[in-house]
């Protein structure tokens, strides 16, 4: 007798699809250059992606000391409320602008419900508790949108491709992505280092109990900046449904692991470190599907290297987080307040 | 909850029996009749059912040396799991039988797993230990999912059990049970040797306080890993087991869920107490069994599971262990004396509360259920009323009987139409953890054939088992002072 389990735990959709780098073997012509781009743009993708959720789970953990495992569910749930508003209205722009403040709303709401309280605990419980919020957001999902899914229609100008100098073709989407991401990373730093509220972050993150003496409405400010980190996560749920085309059950769970890498490499509570992180991540574990057989057949013979590429290729990000953690045990930007 | 564990043994043989010593006893007579009582019910599947929460409670005990004892919280101990597993299902392809061979694989992988990957861990603190293990369990479950010749993320099929030379035939279901019941007699006594032995003491004083251990010149790193790896010896063997007992092995063994599943079980049995994490795994799986065979709801038993975890980590931490010992009461409490409830108030209360359970009960399944029936069979939107429903049920229950006697009201409905209380020693109101306490004496008494009722009534005080587990006394509120 089995135990009945579910198959949530797939790899994160291949970006390159099938090694597109593994023919034309030992000559470097403008093919192989175009691919290259094109693969590093992948990455890059990739890579910005993880900042979306990165960002937010680091937030949370600088200032709140919060281990939050259900992020993932999150990115999950705003991707589902996205594409189900896009497929009700027809229009991307009212999912995206409808979705993500919804999002807010329910990461808002998840926080004052079920992890206010364990702000006091140790990070066991935070870690076992919000395990337990992903097993009801995962069945949530089931329950309310179907066990397949929900399939996501780009609109035109998105669905196409934009032909770099070069010509380097690159998805419309994953252009939009970078974009996107770029901008949100460059919003979050203008609010952070910039505003008011985020004065009151950098405050409640280098000392939440003098900020809440000086005045600071600390349960709000927190309520704020989990609802922030809820609705960057929705917002990458959006995205990678645009470049999967489907929203499906337990997408959270495959990403929030390789965020999880991200933020440790980084350095917990560092948004910079974050972001470096995040495009290192991407790049490495995106050039690394792509090239890793390239790079063994220069050490073994050519059968070896393709059976051993894959199994490699996929533990490259933990391969690095533990070289990391081995030489700095508190990430490329240990924050400095704690 | 921790004051069980420092405790000195007493030194009388007569004084060790406890409520949950006497408990614990009786669990390990009822495993070891499970093949019988599977044998003469004619429900086979009960031993291979069984089978499996002992392979997880052992599982789940090497985790808690890990967690409990020495306070390293590690979220990655499923990849031993895989280890162990994949140590057999690999040495079958290539034709391999030998259950020795397959052992010592089984060992020697995780061992050396566990002595790289805690040697790199251990260097870190806090969440970045909880991230990197999980990180490497994460590395194990890829590089299975990529071994397209060993089944890759579909698994593989063990054609053949563990061969052990003619002496243990692996293939009859009892004589795994009962291996299996062996090597977990083996792991607890084992777990029980280490935690009291010098080594054991320095983990669980490192636990408490790192800094002062290392003052007191002991090498808590080294001490720390070899706990590390000894603990993920103990559940790759339980992984060898589990490819025996499956006859398939999954690159899901070492998913991170699994890792949490076992957390929780050594969690809701009781963090560093020795057979905590075997009630943990019992529960467990019999929730799932129990909750998931339930038509339509069984789908979903996970919606139910997950804010259960939540209630358990924010109100019950001591675990099952935990409750099982009894709190401290005063032997006498003059201001108490006079208002306890007489014995047919108390049966009055406890009727309607049955009553209250029941009517809610059959409105659920008979009504509602009866009503989606008929419906057009709509897909989902049937479930989500469904759901909603048992979610509304399942918060009545816990209203009436955990969040009533905890307030201001002092008991559940029962007891308040009927002008009772129960109250803490003075007369106090009950803490959350009391009031669940005492409810887990009720389930006790309920599943013990109403045992600790027979108690109610020969004692002076009217208290049953839960009254007596949890330290209460229900009283007339009119006499409460």
């Amino acid at each position: 007798m089995l135990r009945p389990r579910s198959l949530l735990h797939r790899i994160h959709a291949d970006p390159s699809g099938p090694d597109l780098g593994a023919n034309l073997p030992g000559r470097v012509g403008p093919m192989q250059w175009v691919l290259f781009v094109t693969q590093f743009l992948n990455g890059l993708q990739f890579g910005i992606l993880l900042f979306l959720l990165a960002a937010g789970l680091t937030l949370v953990f600088g200032i709140m000391d919060l281990v939050n495992l259900a992020h993932g569910s999150l990115y999950m749930i705003g991707a589902f409320i996205c594409v189900s508003i896009i497929q009700a209205t027809g229009s991307f722009a009212a999912g995206l602008l409808i979705g993500v403040p919804l999002t807010f709303l329910i990461g808002a709401l998840v926080e004052i419900i079920a992890l206010r309280t364990l702000y006091a605990r140790n990070h066991l419980d935070q870690v076992l508790a919000t395990f337990g919020l992903i097993l009801f957001f995962d069945t949530f999902a089931h329950l309310v949108w179907g066990p397949e899914g929900l399939s996501l229609q780009l609109p035109e100008i998105l669905d196409g491709s934009i032909t770099l100098p070069g010509d380097i073709v690159v998805p419309a989407i994953r252009v939009t992505i970078i974009a996107a991401g770029l901008a949100v990373a460059a919003g979050l730093y203008f609010l952070v280092s910039r505003t008011k509220l985020g004065m009151l972050i950098r405050a409640g993150a280098s000392n939440r109990t003098m900020a809440g003496s000086l005045g600071v409405d600390i349960k709000l400010l927190f309520t704020m900046v989990f609802g922030l980190g809820a609705a960057m996560a929705g917002l990458a749920g959006l995205l990678m449904t645009g470049t999967t085309s489907e929203a499906s059950i337990g997408m959270g769970n495959d990403i929030i692991i390789q965020t999880f890498v991200v933020i440790v490499i980084g350095g917990i509570g560092s948004i910079r470190g974050a972001f470096v992180a995040a495009i290192i991540v991407g790049l490495v574990d995106t050039l690394g599907r792509s090239y890793l057989d390239q790079f063994l057949k220069l050490f073994f013979t050519q059968q070896n290297a393709e059976t051993a590429a894959p199994a490699l290729s996929a533990m490259l990000i933990y391969i690095f987080m533990a070289a990391v953690l081995a030489l700095k045990p508190q990430g490329l930007f240990p924050p400095k307040t704690r | 909850m921790m004051s069980t564990v420092t405790q000195d043994p007493p030194a009388n043989a007569l004084a060790r029996i406890t409520l949950r010593n006497g408990f614990y006893g009786a669990l390990l007579v009822v495993l070891a009749l499970v093949p019988l009582a599977a044998q003469l019910a004619g429900a086979g599947n009960w031993t291979s059912f069984a089978t499996q929460i002992l392979i997880f409670a052992i599982a789940a005990v090497s985790l808690n040396l890990i967690l409990g004892y020495g306070g390293m919280i590690s979220f990655g101990h499923a990849a031993f799991m895989a280890i162990g597993g994949y140590s057999v299902g690999i040495a079958s392809v290539y034709g391999l039988n030998n259950g020795f061979a397959h052992l010592a694989m089984a060992i020697g992988f995780s061992a050396l797993f566990a002595l790289v990957t805690g040697a790199i861990a251990l260097r870190t603190r806090g969440v970045y230990f909880i991230m990197i293990t999980l990180a490497f369990a994460q590395m194990v479950f890829f590089a299975f999912v990529s071994l397209e010749e060993f089944g890759g993320d579909d698994g593989l099929t063990v054609n053949s059990r563990s061969e052990f030379a003619g002496l243990i035939d692996l293939e009859r279901e009892p004589t795994l049970y009962y291996t299996v019941f062996v090597v977990l007699l083996a792991t607890l006594y084992l777990t029980h040797r280490i935690v009291n032995s010098r080594f054991g003491w320095v983990i669980r004083g490192a636990r408490s306080n790192e800094a002062r251990m290392l003052t007191l010149g002991h090498p808590v790193y080294r001490y720390r890993l070899t706990c590390y790896v000894i603990g993920g010896i103990m559940c790759g063997v339980a992984g060898f087991l589990f490819a025996n007992y499956a006859n398939f092995v999954n690159p899901e063994d070492a998913a991170w869920t699994t890792s949490g599943e076992l957390i929780f079980m050594v969690v809701l049995g009781g963090m560093g107490s020795l057979f905590g994490p075997v009630l943990g795994a019992i529960v467990f799986f019999m929730m799932e069994e129990t909750v998931g065979s339930i038509p339509i709801v069984g789908i979903y038993w996970k919606i139910f599971f997950g804010p259960f975890l939540v209630l358990v980590v924010l109100f019950a931490r001591e675990g099952i262990d935990g409750w099982l010992v009894p709190r401290a009461v005063k032997a006498s409490d003059a201001a108490l004396a006079d208002a306890i409830a007489p014995l047919a108030r108390r049966l009055a209360a406890m009727l309607i509360d049955v009553a209250l359970f029941a009517l809610s009960a059959w409105l659920l399944i008979a009504v509602l259920g009866g009503w989606l029936m008929t419906l057009p069979r709509q897909p989902y939107h049937q479930d989500l009323v469904m759901i909603a429903c048992v979610y509304v049920f399942l918060a009545g229950i816990l209203v009436n009987h955990l969040v009533l006697p905890a307030s201001k009201w002092r008991g559940s409905a029962g007891k308040i139409a009927m002008g009772l209380a129960v109250v803490g020693g003075d007369g106090r109101t009950l803490a959350p953890a009391q009031a669940v306490q005492r409810v887990f004496g009720q389930v006790l008494t309920i599943a013990t054939a109403l045992i600790g009722y027979v108690w109610m009534v020969a004692d002076r005080e009217h208290r049953a088992l839960h009254d007596r587990l949890a330290a209460t006394r229900v009283v007339v509120r009119g006499r409460l002072k």
